[in-house]
């Protein structure tokens, strides 16, 4: 099958469509119909300690992407495509079967395009390319209907105190805004915006939960994987060098107290294998937050944990230090200080560009496995700072803008990220959103080992300078 | 001034309890000096004593009247914008003891799924796109609205507020509420109520600088329940910001409910 030539003017014919359907009936239909039906059901179901009300949403989001590639010496071979346009149905919902149990989801479908495909020749130069073929094979990586499970669980109240969880949820434990270095259970957040990764892991969770304290147990087997959501396998992994099998799960317990205004978190986890840490070793992970004179949100959050390289005795850790700031009524500024102790010192950095430039180009993929696990690492280097403004009143109370910087403080190198949102109607929500990849000082840079003397910063391993998306989300 | 009253207290100490005490009259008048203005500062302080009790009495008949103990209610917010634009939410809320009340936004789809949570002076928002909580300040508005997350959240002033009556007028009692900690969405308020079952009529709400925030007029009283009466609607008016204003619509207020010490830990948002 071809893609489809146009995304952009699919994007454009579907948003005007949409606009001038849902702003001629949102205003009037939801306040007719959908809150006074909420309303009612709200009161008819009055007759125990709430609850018994159907909660779902539905939206439909349209996005167009657009990223102009950049010329890049560390990426040869690759295809990317400029223009991307990508409709999203979501359905959130609770079923409740009484007032102990309750059974929750979050999934969507995308159907998604492509065009504008360009090729980074041998030689890093972007040039024009045909459009791979894609499949609508749900096992296909290139299929351009795929679904996602975000969530979708069982939880039932055994007792007012007890409490068991079993499917797929995102347990998200500790303080961090933009990054949560104690989370080893779910797919990470994207730090410009954490609302983008909704996604969840297979888990079951026991649950006591005291006056001002809870403790937790959780189980996580991982998932091999999986096709359009549904995991094809988990638990029983192929251990392919010996052809044998074994069984990848992780346990935590957690415990929470809220002790002198502060919610105090301390978790330890255990598994036979992780991501990219030592195997078979126990991660101690705290977490405080605490409010300062009603303005003053001050959180900390960090992870112990072994490298699997390294011999027992070397530990590291991973720890995020923020504060928000909520004086304001309509402004909120935010910033975090990240560090990873396993991430890449400058002379690490160096020797990983080094090496890729001076392979040869067919060869740079297999030649450097480190640089292409980067291209795709959210943080390479140790430190970051990470900052953010939140106005939630622009003008008028329809507009709001967020903005917010991640910045390395190993080159100076990082990415700004604004969005403006236009909230149309309560039901209709427009965003424009811009992402600028910057360097603050190119020499700062590690020299790339050529006789040109070429600096190469952490940016320059994304393929991008800048990337844009106007985005038509609309509630039903 | 000081000999005159010497010489006033010397006369009635002389002429009217006609007592000696001390062979000195020096001392008879140091005597009846002191004796006066401890009877003095004691008849003011007892007046005082006794409207500051009324006040407090008067805040406490609010307190159980706005937020008795427990109860869950259902609510419409609907919040009027300068433009004349609205916007509507439909909000359940649950409330136990002095310091504990959560809220479940039920509409619109776009906020379906948000939790708030109170704790003593902790607050919290759970976003159901971030998975998690956050928390929030007390003086922060509520969903952009006019009134700010402790004019729902801390709807019992007794704890926070010192008051006095500052008068009464023919079915109405004014009285002044002020601070006692920095933690307080309002720095001073003035409330009217009915001098004769308390129901609130009036407010107005003050900041650190003197300034008057809002207005909120209190109507339809209403007995959800039998025994209890409170107003159905509240309308705040932004002063600061002409031609805002929210209406807070109550649809059900249930009292005397026994909600789990669980539906108030941060652990239970989402769920």
């Amino acid at each position: 099958m071809r893609n489809y030539p146009f995304p952009f003017l699919h994007s454009l014919a579907a948003s005007i469509v949409l606009l001038s359907s849902f702003s001629a009936l949102a205003d009037t239909a939801l306040a007719d119909t959908a809150l006074a039906d909420a309303a009612n059901e709200a009161h008819e179901a009055n007759d125990g300690i709430f609850f018994a009300a159907k909660e779902k949403t539905f939206y439909f989001a349209n996005k167009t992407t657009y990223t102009p590639l950049q010329n890049s010496s560390t990426l040869r071979n690759q295809i990317f495509p400029e223009l991307n346009n990508s409709t999203e149905f979501n359905l959130r919902f609770k079923l409740r079967r009484s007032d102990n149990s309750t059974f929750q989801g979050d999934v969507s479908e995308f159907l998604s395009h492509d065009g504008r495909y360009r090729l980074f020749n041998a030689n890093g130069k972007v040039e024009k390319t045909s459009a791979p073929s894609v499949s609508f094979s749900p096992t296909s990586p290139r299929s351009p209907l795929t679904a996602q499970i975000n969530e979708v669980y069982w939880n039932q109240n055994v007792t007012d105190a007890f409490q068991v969880t079993a499917g797929k949820k995102r347990v998200v434990w500790g303080s961090g805004i933009t990054v949560n270095p104690g989370d080893v259970i779910n797919p990470p957040k994207d730090p410009n915006n954490p609302n983008n990764v909704r996604e969840g892991a297979w888990l079951s969770q026991l649950e006591w939960t005291g006056n001002n304290f809870a403790a937790t147990v959780i189980a996580v087997p991982e998932v091999e994987n999986d096709a359009q959501g549904i995991p094809l396998k988990m638990l029983n992994f192929t251990k392919q060098s010996e052809n044998t099998s074994q069984q990848h799960l992780l346990t935590a317990a957690k415990m929470y107290a809220l002790l002198l205004e502060t919610d105090i978190i301390g978790a330890v986890f255990l598994s036979n294998r992780y991501a990219s840490d030592k195997n078979n070793s126990t991660k101690l992970m705290a977490s405080a937050s605490h409010v300062f004179s009603n303005t003053l949100e001050t959180h900390g959050e960090i992870l112990w944990y072994q490298l699997e390289q390294q011999n027992d005795s070397n530990t590291q850790s991973r720890f995020v230090l923020g504060l928000r700031y909520m004086k304001w009524d309509d402004v909120t500024l935010s910033g975090e200080w990240y560090h990873q102790g396993n991430g890449m010192s400058r002379n690490d950095f160096r020797h990983v560009i080094q090496l890729a430039n001076y392979s040869s180009p067919q060869l740079e993929n297999s030649t450097s496995p480190a640089l292409n696990s980067l291209k795709n690492a959210q943080f390479i280097s140790q430190n970051y700072l990470i900052a953010g403004v939140n106005l939630t009143k622009v003008g008028s109370d329809d507009f709001s803008i967020n903005v917010s910087t991640k910045n390395s403080l190993m080159d100076g190198s990082g990415v700004f990220w604004g969005q403006l949102v236009w909230s149309v109607t309560q039901a209709l929500e427009l965003s424009f959103v811009g992402n600028l990849s910057y360097a603050l000082h190119k020499n700062w840079g590690v020299d790339n080992g050529t006789a040109a003397g070429e600096h190469v910063t952490e940016n320059d391993l994304q393929p991008w300078r800048y990337q844009t998306f106007f985005q038509l989300k609309a509630f039903l | 001034m000081s000999y005159n009253l010497n010489a006033a207290i010397k006369f009635l100490s002389r002429r009217f309890l006609k007592i000696r005490l001390f062979h000195s009259s020096l001392f008879d008048v140091a005597f009846f000096r002191v004796a006066f203005f401890l009877a003095l500062f004691t008849f003011e302080n007892s007046q005082q004593a006794l409207a500051d009790s009324e006040a407090e009495t008067i805040v406490s008949h609010y307190d159980e009247i706005m937020g008795p103990q427990t109860f869950e209610s259902e609510m419409e917010m609907i919040s009027t914008r300068e433009d004349g634009s609205t916007r509507q939410y439909i909000m359940k809320s649950l409330k136990s003891g002095d310091d504990k009340f959560r809220i479940w936004f039920l509409g619109p789809a776009s906020v379906l799924g948000q939790e708030i949570l109170r704790v003593g002076d902790n607050s919290w928002v759970y976003i159901p796109t971030l998975k998690r909580a956050s928390r929030i300040a007390n003086r922060d508005s509520f969903q952009g609205g006019d009134f700010n997350n402790a004019d729902i959240l801390k709807v019992n002033y007794r704890l926070d507020y010192s008051s006095q009556v500052l008068q009464k007028t023919p079915g109405k009692i004014k009285v002044e509420l002020k601070a006692k900690t920095d933690g307080t969405a309002y720095d001073r308020i003035i409330l009217v109520v009915g001098d004769k079952d308390f129901q609130p009529l009036e407010g107005q709400y003050f900041g650190t600088s003197g300034k008057i925030l809002r207005s909120a007029v209190f109507s339809e009283t209403t007995e959800f329940q039998k025994g209890h009466k409170r107003p159905k609607r509240i309308s705040m008016k932004n002063e600061v910001s002409q031609g805002r204003n929210t209406i807070l619509i109550f649809k059900t207020f249930k009292t005397n409910v026994m909600p789990p010490s669980q539906r108030f830990s941060l652990s239970d948002l989402g769920k």
